[in-house]
Order: structure tokens, then sequence, then C-alpha cells
């Protein structure tokens, strides 16, 4: 900016951005080593459900620590 | 956990519920060795058949492995195996069959060697011969007492049975 003779004003607006992570991963079977579809993963208030392959991917989680937990019928509830 | 910037990575193992009626146990099989633990020339033709005096390959069905996974329960049988009549004492198994007991059945059993109060079984690849069930050679044997019942994960390739 050119500042002039006299009083200069500036007003300026600061956008916040958030610092977000992705976690993926693959659920298995302990006993079988098999992949597990349909385990409920949920970080925070977000749930996704692993897919055929076992995988599941959550997206747009802010920087921080968290419980996540890993849910199927059948198996013992892991919480890390 | 910790969520940084960018890409976390988390792979988890979840531990299956079993459950083990009264008067059972049931044994889950795992972490079975994908090919057989003996060399193929064990089974050409004209080959002596370890473990069993007088047997050759060549009288088995074409000298091929015909089961890949079984298990047997000794129950106190001669420690060779061969010959156990597969209808009552040889399961079909592959990885992670769960694979029930009854004890009372076991226990009725005339080879059940109730004295030492302790089972045993392991896993073999067999060979169905003309006369009847050749075990080849046990990959893993594993002496555990489940006298009490329970759920057994085996790994088969680790060599541990650890009880659930």
């Amino acid at each position: 900016m050119q500042i002039v003779a006299g009083n200069n004003t500036l007003n300026a607006q600061m956008i916040a951005t958030v610092v977000t992570g992705t976690l993926s991963g693959t659920v298995t079977d302990a006993a079988t080593g098999r992949a597990l579809q349909g385990v409920t993963v949920t970080i925070g208030s977000t749930q996704v459900v692993t897919d055929a392959s076992g995988n599941y991917t959550i997206t747009g989680i802010p920087v921080g620590t968290y419980t996540v937990t890993f849910v199927k019928s059948g198996y013992n509830t892991l919480t890390l | 956990m910790d969520i940084i910037a960018g890409q976390n990575s988390l792979d988890v193992q979840l531990t299956p519920i079993a459950v083990a009626a009264p008067g059972t146990f049931v044994v889950i099989l795992h972490n079975l060795p994908p090919t057989p633990p003996i060399p193929i020339g064990f089974v050409q033709p004209g080959i002596p058949a370890a473990g069993i005096p007088g047997r050759t390959a060549d009288q088995w069905t074409n000298g091929v492995w015909v089961m890949p996974m079984l298990i047997f329960l000794m129950r106190g049988t001669p420690s060779s195996g061969a010959g156990i009549d597969p209808k009552e004492s040889i399961y079909q198994i592959s990885e992670g069959v769960q694979v029930v007991f009854d004890l009372n059945v076991i226990k009725a059993n005339p080879y059940y060697n109730g004295h030492s109060g302790a089972m045993g079984g392991f896993i073999a690849w067999v060979a169905q011969g003309i006369d009847g069930w050749y075990n080849l050679a046990p990959i893993q044997s594993q002496w555990f007492n489940p006298i009490d019942g329970g759920v057994f994960i085996w790994d088969m390739q680790a060599g541990t049975i650890s009880k659930q």
C-alpha cells in the first residue's frame, strides 16, 4: 500500500484455517487375518464403515487427540 | 490417538468372540502354512512313506495330496496317526475354521487316555490311500488340556496355542 502524508487506514480480515488430517487403515480378523467388512470406525463424531477389503478412510479430522473405536458384531470392541 | 496434519494410518485387528458351549471346547485354527512342509519328492511313486512301514507313495491315490489340511484329535492313539478313521477323528479345516469338540464324545472313545487328562492334536497333510487315510507328516503338534472347555486359538506357524 502507499503511505501518504497524514493518517492512513488499513482494515484487514483474517480467515481462520483449520488444519486437518486423514485417518485410514485396514481392519482384519485377529484369528484368521482376513479383512473385515462392515466394521464401524468412529473418531469424534465421524463414523465410517470398512469396505470389502477391510479398508476405511476418514478425512477432514481436525488435528488433535481422539479416541478411535472399532465395532463389529461377533467381535470384541476395540478402543484406542 | 493423535491426529496430525496430513495422512495418519491405523491398521487394527479385531478378536472374534467365540463361545464354547458346556461340555465342549473350540479350537480356532490360524496362520496355516500354505504348502506342505515336506519335500514334494516324498510322494513320488516308489519312495517309502516315512512312518508307514511297507507303504510306498504309489499305493496312494496317484501320489497326490487329496486333502490339504486336517486336524486330528489324538486321544491317546498311536503317535503315527496312520489308520485313524477320518469319520471319527479327522476334521477338514481351513484358515479360521472353528472346530468344536465334544468332551463327552472324546472321553467315550476307547483310545482316549483318561489317565493323563491331556488331549492333543496336530495338523497334518494327509493322502488317501487304497485302504485308508495316511498321515504324511504332522506340521505342528500342540498338547494342551482343554478338559474345562473354552476357546483356543492355535497359531500354526508360530507354534502357539492360547486360550481366549
